[in-house]
């Protein structure tokens, strides 16, 4: 049975849970489990974790990416 | 005038006699002693000559020793000042070069520095942009939440997909 983990910075609304579940569904079929975990600390967006494998859509990781290019950047 | 034969007869023999007894007894004698001395003093000149001559050879000797000894010092002493000229230059060019190396380090390390010193005020600043960004996305009402879930929703979908 593959488990799906769906940490959001706020709840989900029932649209948004239906979405998810058609696309798990025609993904791993019935037998896939979905669970939601709300985190404020992503800020914005979500995370899908699929099995070992994550799927980011955060606010929290574009801005992590903007500190390391900040930080890699060149400053004139 | 009478010659009397047998007395002149006597007289011969009697210096016959003489003359016998000293040539045997005398003349005979000192005339070996004086030949012994005369090879003795000649023996001695032979000597005294070949001493003359071994003196020489030995002179000769000694004066080529000198000559030789005096020709080493002089190549050893060559050697010795080459040797001497070469060390200096190689003595020479390890200090400078030791010293263009330490001035290679010491700037290199000061390069170090301000590209140390670079790196901080770039992190400090992006540490400074992120707290900002991260204060305004504390402020996002629960509208522009769910609008940027939407968003972000359907792109990981196509990606799990």
């Amino acid at each position: 049975m593959m488990k799906i983990l769906v940490t959001s910075a706020i709840e989900l609304t029932a649209a948004q849970m239906s979405k998810i579940q058609k696309a798990v569904t025609k993904k791993y079929g019935s037998e896939a489990k979905i669970s939601t975990v709300v985190n404020p600390k992503l800020i914005g967006g979500l995370t899908i974790t699929v099995g070992s494998r994550q799927f980011d859509g955060s606010l929290r990781s574009k801005i992590d990416q903007i500190k390391k290019m900040l930080g890699e950047g060149t400053i004139s | 005038m009478d010659i009397q034969f047998p007395q002149i007869l006597f007289q011969i023999i009697n210096f016959g006699v003489v003359a016998g007894a000293l040539t045997y007894f005398l003349y005979t004698p000192v005339k070996k002693v004086l030949d012994d001395r005369s090879k003795k003093v000649e023996e001695g000149q032979k000597a005294a000559e070949a001493s003359i001559a071994e003196k020489r050879q030995i002179d000769e000797l000694r004066k080529k020793i000198i000559k030789d000894a005096e020709k080493e010092a002089a190549k050893l002493l060559e050697e010795a000042t080459q040797a001497a000229t070469a060390r200096k230059k190689e003595l020479m060019a390890k200090a400078k070069e030791e010293a263009t190396a330490n001035a290679a380090a010491e700037q290199q390390n000061k390069m170090d520095e301000v590209a140390a010193l670079k790196q901080t005020i770039k992190s400090q600043y992006a540490d400074a942009v992120v707290a900002a960004v991260e204060k305004i996305g504390m402020s996002i009402d629960k509208k522009v939440q769910t609008q940027i879930i939407d968003s972000e929703l359907d792109q990981l979908l196509q990606r799990i997909a």
